[in-house]
């Protein structure tokens, strides 16, 4: 009796087992899927939502470093996304939900780089070779995408590029954001508002050896740039409509823990910030050939409009659009979600 | 009989660091990263192990000293599992405190609990944990509260979500390891409190460090509620 007993939960679990490990994934029309992609030292999670039956994927790179992917998903620009394609949410080594354990030194942009390549390996791997795989890089993460197209031919496996503010030149954006904070604070003071800050940012920058800053200024920029979004220091600047905060408290998926100790990991130890301030690839943005939907705020005082103008320049891509948004910060998805949706389906399309 | 275990354990371990030094000479990576995960797998097994067993010699004695513990638990608040340990009194010291309205008979222990357990965060992990705590119980015997603080350490081995994919040799294949193992060290205190006869029941919070986590550590907070009940291992008295 115990042996037959025995020889059933055998065969049971042989049976499970077989189910399981003969599942097919296929793009659906209503995904949730939860994967991770190791390399090295990092065991990094991706995470499919949406639409996936257009056969089309958006690989979300997202923006930091020290952010996370979840922090896009429940907003209302992804939300519309979803409904017609599919997003791969996926968090970069030592930020977000990513695990594992490696040396300081094998974080850098090149191995991020190396990491997507994987990432992008997997989903030809788990959803057939013939899907079309787009990078939609915000901020950093449009670094991660620019430094992705310039290398070896990665661009071969990618349908096309959606950049949001991205951030791939630090000494251009450097030099950028002063000119933009000057021009403001003298528009800001000449009409009275804010006078304290708009002072506060003349000064600052008047102490600059503008051809020679330190991490520390260059953080210290980014902070105003930061402030005059957070406190709405700009009439012309639309507010952030409330429920397109970030959303990865609200979000199971995500655990909250682990992505500040990330954070906190990424700017303690500082090997990542100092390679994010050294990005230069302007040079190169002429090796980027795969069509290319370029979307920046008009009041992005962290990656100012110029980068894009000079990107939409200067990429080697034939079909290329470049987009302003007005009345819109560095997160420009956020504050016209239903132009975003929009722009993104008709370069889709 | 202990301390030829623990020679044992020592000669392996030297073992392993040999290995290491020899893999770091010869720069084989590879190598370095599948001896240095054995080797921290192996420490952490063997200090549970023998704190496990450290139980069977000081629990046999009386059938209150050793105790199964049950329970339910939540990390991080959101993400539900269970837990299943035991917990043997190591030293027992009572003193009398003469008060002004009262005498009252203090109760002090030094308690040793081992335990594995599991919790679930939906769609991005399954932690496994397995620790070892040492602490201190006090309480007055005519009252009906314990309480107990303390620390401990072990291993969390976090099972990925989903197929985890991996490259080897240019080619793309699912991983047949989907899990990493990281050390745990907390600080716990646990109120205890009486249910029925001599079932009690416990709620213990405990903030722990799980590392390295990447190039760091994070933090991993921990609540439990559950029972715990005498275990009679030995009723043969010396």
């Amino acid at each position: 009796m115990k042996t037959t007993a025995l020889k059933g939960i055998l065969m049971l679990i042989i049976i499970c087992t077989q189910l399981s490990c003969s599942k097919d994934y296929v793009l659906e029309s209503n995904m949730e899927e939860t994967f991770y992609v190791r390399n090295g030292g990092s065991d990094m999670p991706v995470f499919v939502r949406g639409n996936g039956e257009s056969n089309k994927i958006l690989l979300l790179l997202h923006g930091g470093p020290g952010d996370t992917s979840v922090s896009y998903l429940n907003s209302a620009y992804s939300q519309q996304l979803h409904t017609h394609y599919a997003v791969a949410y996926y968090d970069q080594r030592q930020q977000g939900n990513s695990h594992g354990h490696f040396d300081q030194e094998e974080n850098s942009l090149s191995q991020i780089v190396e990491d997507t390549h994987d990432v992008v390996k997997a989903l030809q791997y788990r959803y057939g070779g013939d899907i079309e795989i787009y990078l939609w890089g915000h901020s950093w993460g449009g670094a991660v995408g620019t430094a992705y197209l310039q290398t070896a031919d990665y661009q071969s496996e990618i349908s096309g590029f959606i950049e949001v503010s991205g951030g791939y030149d630090f000494d251009f954006i450097n030099q950028a954001v002063i000119s933009k904070l000057t021009d403001q604070a003298e528009i800001e003071l000449t009409q009275g508002n804010h006078i304290e800050f708009w002072k506060e940012v003349v000064d600052y920058i008047a102490d600059l050896d503008v051809n020679n800053l330190t991490t520390e200024q260059s953080l210290d920029l980014n902070r105003y740039a930061g402030q005059i979004e957070r406190d709405e220091l700009i009439d012309d600047l639309y507010v952030i409509p409330s429920t397109e905060g970030f959303s990865e408290v609200n979000d199971k998926v995500t655990n909250p823990l682990s992505v500040t100790f990330n954070a906190i990991s990424i700017f303690t130890q500082e090997y990542l910030i100092d390679e994010l301030l050294s990005i230069s690839l302007s040079e190169n943005l002429n090796l980027i050939t795969v069509p290319t939907l370029l979307i920046w705020g008009e009041y992005d005082f962290k990656v100012p409009v110029e980068l894009g103008q000079f990107a939409y320049d200067n990429i080697g891509s034939v079909e290329k659009t470049f987009h302003i948004y007005p009345h819109a910060g560095h997160t420009t998805m956020r504050y016209d979600a239903d132009r975003f949706f929009n722009d993104v389906r008709e370069f889709l399309e | 009989m202990k301390k030829g275990k623990d020679t044992k354990s020592d000669a392996t371990l030297l073992k392993f660091r040999s290995l290491l030094i020899q893999c770091r000479r010869h720069g084989i990576e590879n190598e370095i990263k599948i001896a240095m995960r054995l080797d921290k797998k192996y420490i952490t097994a063997f200090l549970i192990l023998f704190l496990i067993s450290s139980h069977s010699f000081y629990g046999q004695n009386e059938t209150d000293q050793f105790r199964l513990r049950i329970a339910v638990l939540t990390e991080t608040i959101t993400h539900p599992g269970l837990s299943l340990g035991c917990s043997s009194i190591l030293k027992n010291k009572q003193k009398t405190v003469v008060k002004k309205k009262a005498t009252l008979e203090r109760n002090s222990e030094l308690v040793l609990i081992s335990k594995i357990g599991f919790y679930q965060h939906r769609a991005n992990h399954t932690g496994v944990l397995y620790s070892a705590s040492i602490g201190q119980k006090r309480y007055v015997i005519s009252r009906k509260l314990t309480h107990q603080y303390g620390l401990g350490f072990g291993g969390l081995t976090q099972v990925n979500s989903g197929v985890t994919y991996e490259i080897k040799d240019g080619d793309i294949e699912e991983s047949n390891l989907k899990s990493r193992t990281y050390f745990h060290t907390f600080l716990f205190y646990e109120v205890g409190y009486p249910i029925k006869q001599s079932f009690r029941g416990y709620t213990r919070v405990q903030l722990g460090a799980k590392f390295p986590y990447n190039t760091y550590f994070s933090i991993v907070p921990i609540i439990e509620t559950g029972v715990t009940l005498p275990l009679k291992l030995n009723t043969k008295k010396e």
